[in-house]
């Protein structure tokens, strides 16, 4: 029986002007939204790939330098575009690309996208993404609001009624053909064209490692759109005119697509504010400024160290140190201003996840937030990977700095040490690794977004056993 | 007959408890929207002050201590900090802040505000420098945009007026009351046109005594920014009746509710969303900018090239700018100042045609925008209150170009110091140029704002008079 009504159901879906028209215009978007998304990757990536080799070729060319010159120049790390973003920008365009890995400093990873972007952008930008967040559960509800209202108000639901087939057959029946055609007609065809486009821009081992990334993207992406599938039939069912129906699930999309993310971002910058730029930057340079920095033989604490090195050698002074003195300054300059960069970079990044918290919190209130949330992180295109990003450039500048103020240390050494004279070469330059940025594997994501995926589950677990038993006693 | 139906619409209104309800959302969304953009804008004026205070703070400090070592005290500490020096002046310590004021009504709409930098530190350090100044914020809060009165007007207001209109025709019609409607000696349109302006004047009114409530308490001086104030409710009064407009041709459809809301859903989904994402995407497409890893790059390149080159790029440039020589003594060409200055006015210079580039091109993009505008009113109504605020990408880009001038005559003040070795005295400091931004005049009454205005009162009529035309089409055979 439940295959009978499904297959009538189909069939009459497939007759109907509104899947056509809702076809035609997610297939437009999507067209628009593929090649953006395409055309993003494939330049950014090699952008950002051929940056980090001429950058790092700088690096190696610099020619004989005194270390802490070579130090100080350093070279950019930039972050690698995920081959997902072709599906899934997330919020790649607010996040910063580059960051200079330079003695003493902690930069911040700058140039964001949007900032050279026209105002337009903040209107939101089209990635197939959005249209299967946003406009696929839109076309759930233009399908499923009047699934079991137009029975009811043709007087048919009546007579269904009557015969042997049973409320839950029928809205399962409706609901099942509603599925089928989503999945058949739009999402399928959607998801297997995006994952040949990424196939394309990515090649073979990129692709296969994005692969169970994509895996879980697809699955997610089908719990999702069940939660507005049953959502859809049960708002139907239990609202008994087509029209309020419709009002209803239109608001609910609309609440979660539109109101909650900027309400829940103005809660969450007034409950943790994050410091200006400014005043961060002025207070790291404060604290950098007291005791040793590296640079100012007039400090205090360098006299301590000075005493303690030459106690450790056991010599009178710094000529007859075996190692550069210099250099154990740097090196002690670079310790004491990580542990500043540490509480302060530390802190705003928690103010960062303390903001994030509380609005993936308030993102309960829609599933489409959810699944944004999900994805973009599953994407690789999330504030999270970012931070990651962040954290390793700043370890690969550590070790950068440690390995150039060792290699000074040790052979730096001459009549005069404190002329620090000696010049390094290409053997200390080959000594430094380019930056490489692979992202976490995919089960790290996935318990990143452990809370997200609860929420969505929890989602669809509450509307399906909704639609369950008020199907039961569905009444005409 | 006006009064007659609004008298009834009113009271229908008021048993059904809609009007309360819109009431309530509207003054809920007006005061979190205003309360979200004072906040944002006192964190922002905080900041400047901040910002003035330790710049006067840093120069009063510098020039005491110039004035110290000239009556004689002797300075202890590192070379590159002598406050004598221009190097130690320039690139550090005489850093200047320009700082771009709010506008006083900033705090209608967050436009670019959290975006584009606000305020620069201004040194001699080459120029990309400058570009690398972005205020902190959670990109999270960046991406879902913000809750401001220009979110509330272009998108919210339209969902309500959607839900107070939706179905003035076809409620009629399922209640079947349509019948009786059309059977009164009035012309039905005349009943139904009636309503949609009693609805949409109520809704202005209501409005404009919400939102100036809203700016009283927020403390905005109310008579100083009159004429921006006019504009802003002339663009939402407009903007309103657009979609009140929309919603009566499609009502004069005579199809059901449902069939109406997903059509008004619809066209918002197309007008706020779409059509700006899609515009977006083609502005960016034709014309590309150039990459700012690129820039990056070259920078670099040329840097190596001039500190490879050395002293000849140095001599060189002394015979260009014989002016620049020192006066009475021997160039020292190991002067780290001097090396460091050559290299980055090399970059400035090798920079300048990527700089343009990107410049041109951003200018191209919004020519562009500007040019399809009226693909959407909400784009250009974003615009239009972005202009008010004073939080749109040419207030940005004006300040740009002034904090850019102004990097050039500082950089020129100590360039001539640095080249000529001459020492920072007490009586130079009142020299060092200082910023204020300059507000262009501005009118928002311009041609292209009032253009904006004129399209949406001609949609409006247009829409009005469509729906006029084809309710006649309404006939007691529909209900």
């Amino acid at each position: 029986m439940l295959r009978n009504i499904i297959s009538k159901e189909y069939t009459e879906l497939l007759a109907e002007d509104r899947l056509r028209w809702s076809a035609v215009a997610v297939y437009l978007l999507f067209a628009v939204a593929l090649f953006t998304g395409y055309d993003y990757y494939a330049k950014t990536h090699r952008q950002h790939q051929e940056a980090q080799d001429a950058s790092y070729r700088q690096w190696l060319d610099q020619g004989e330098k005194k270390p802490h010159s070579a130090a100080h120049y350093g070279f950019y790390a930039y972050k690698p575009v995920p081959l997902l973003s072709v599906i899934d920008k997330g919020m790649d365009d607010y996040l910063g690309n580059a960051v200079w890995l330079e003695a003493h400093k902690q930069n911040d990873v700058r140039h964001r996208a949007a900032v050279d972007s026209p105002d337009l952008s903040r209107f939101g930008s089209l990635t197939v993404g959005f249209i299967w967040q946003y406009i696929l559960p839109l076309v759930i509800i233009l399908l499923t609001f009047d699934s079991i209202s137009k029975e009811r108000e043709s007087g048919t639901l009546r007579m269904l009624l009557s015969t042997r087939v049973s409320g839950r057959q029928l809205v399962l029946g409706k609901a099942l053909a509603i599925a089928k055609a989503v999945f058949l007609l739009l999402f399928l065809p959607t998801f297997l064209l995006s994952a040949t486009v990424m196939w394309l821009a990515g090649g073979n081992d990129a692709f296969a490692v994005n692969l169970p990334n994509l895996g879980f993207m697809a699955v997610f992406y089908l719990l999702f759109l069940a939660i507005f599938l049953a959502l859809g039939v049960t708002v139907s069912m239990q609202v008994r005119q087509s029209g309020l129906a419709l009002v209803l699930l239109l608001g609910i999309w609309t609440f979660g697509a539109f109101f909650v993310p900027r309400m829940s971002g103005g809660f969450a910058r007034s409950l943790y504010q994050t410091p200006s730029a400014f005043v961060f930057t002025e207070q790291v340079s404060f604290e950098k400024g007291q005791g040793v920095n590296g640079h100012d033989p007039a400090d205090k604490a360098n006299e301590e160290l000075k005493v303690r090195t030459l106690k450790e050698y056991g010599v009178d002074s710094l000529s007859q140190l075996p190692v550069n003195f210099a250099a154990i300054l740097l090196q002690a300059g670079e310790n004491k201003d990580w542990k500043i960069f540490d509480k302060h970079y530390g802190s705003l990044f928690q103010t960062f996840r303390a903001q994030d918290r509380l609005m993936d919190a308030l993102d309960v209130l829609s599933p489409i937030l959810t699944m944004r949330n999900i994805s973009r992180a599953l994407a690789g295109t999330d504030l999270d990977k970012h931070l990651d990003f962040a954290n390793h450039a700043e370890q690969s500048r550590r070790s950068m700095q440690k390995t150039i103020n060792d290699h000074f240390r040790e052979h730096g050494v001459g009549d005069n040490p404190e002329a620090n004279d000696f010049k390094a070469d290409q053997e200390l330059w080959n000594e430094i690794p380019s930056f490489r940025y692979t992202m976490p594997a995919v089960g790290e994501m996935l318990r990143n977004q452990a809370m997200n995926i609860l929420i969505l589950l929890a989602w669809l677990a509450g509307v399906s056993i909704f639609m369950w038993q008020k199907s039961l006693n569905l009444k005409p | 007959m006006f009064t007659h139906i609004t008298r009834y619409d009113w009271l229908l209104l008021k048993s059904n408890r809609t009007l309360l309800f819109s009431f309530l959302l509207l003054l809920f969304f007006v005061g979190f929207a205003l309360w979200n953009g004072a906040a944002h804008v006192r964190f922002q004026e905080q900041t400047a002050q901040a910002i003035q205070e330790t710049e006067a703070a840093n120069y009063g400090k510098i020039f005491q201590d110039v004035k110290e070592i000239e009556q004689g005290k002797t300075y202890a500490g590192v070379y590159w900090l002598d406050p004598t020096t221009p190097f130690a002046i320039g690139y550090s310590k005489g850093s200047r802040y320009p700082v771009l004021p709010n506008a006083p009504l900033s705090l209608i709409s967050f436009g670019q505000s959290d975006l584009m930098p606000y305020y620069h530190q201004v040194t001699m350090n080459k120029k990309q420098a400058l570009y690398h100044g972005e205020e902190i914020e959670n990109p999270s809060i960046l991406y879902n945009g913000n809750f401001d009165l220009g979110f509330v007007i272009i998108f919210l207001l339209p969902l309500l007026i959607m839900a107070l209109t939706y179905n003035i025709v076809s409620s009629e019609k399922e209640q079947g009351t349509l019948a009786l409607l059309l059977s009164a000696d009035t012309d039905f349109r005349r009943i139904i046109l009636d309503k949609y302006i009693f609805r949409f004047l109520l809704f202005n009114a209501t409005f404009v005594i919400v939102i100036a409530l809203g700016l009283l308490i927020a403390r905005v001086n109310l008579a100083q920014t009159a004429g921006s104030l006019l504009y802003l409710f002339l663009v939402t009064l407009l903007y309103t009746a657009f979609w009140f407009g929309l919603s009566f041709l499609v009502n004069s459809y005579g199809k059901n509710s449902g069939y109406n809301a997903a059509i008004l859903v619809g066209s918002w989904l197309v007008f706020a969303l779409l059509i700006p994402a899609l515009l977006n995407v083609s502005a960016t497409a034709l014309h590309p900018l150039p990459s700012r890893m690129l820039q990056i790059t070259k920078s670099r390149d040329v840097s190596d090239e001039v500190t490879k080159a050395g002293s000849k790029k140095l001599d060189q440039y002394y015979n260009d700018h014989p002016e620049l020589v020192p006066k009475g003594k021997k160039v020292d060409y190991n002067d780290f100042a001097l090396t460091y200055l050559q290299t980055q006015m090399e970059v400035d210079k090798a920079i300048k045609p990527i700089e343009a580039g990107f410049t041109a091109q951003r200018e191209k993009q919004q020519q562009f925008i500007s040019y399809y505008r009226f693909f959407s009113p909400a784009i250009f109504t974003q615009q239009a209150l972005n202009a008010v605020a004073g939080t749109g990408q040419d207030r940005y880009s004006e300040f740009e170009r002034q904090v850019d001038s102004f990097y050039a005559d500082f950089q020129e003040y100590f360039r001539q110091k640095v080249f000529r070795q001459e020492k920072m005295t007490s009586t130079d400091f009142a020299q060092i140029p200082s910023f204020k931004y300059q507000a262009p005049e501005s009118d928002l009454f311009s041609l292209p704002n009032v253009l904006n205005l004129l399209v949406l009162a001609v949609f409006s009529c247009l829409f009005v008079f469509l729906g006029l035309n084809q309710a006649k089409r309404i006939s007691l055979a529909l209900a």
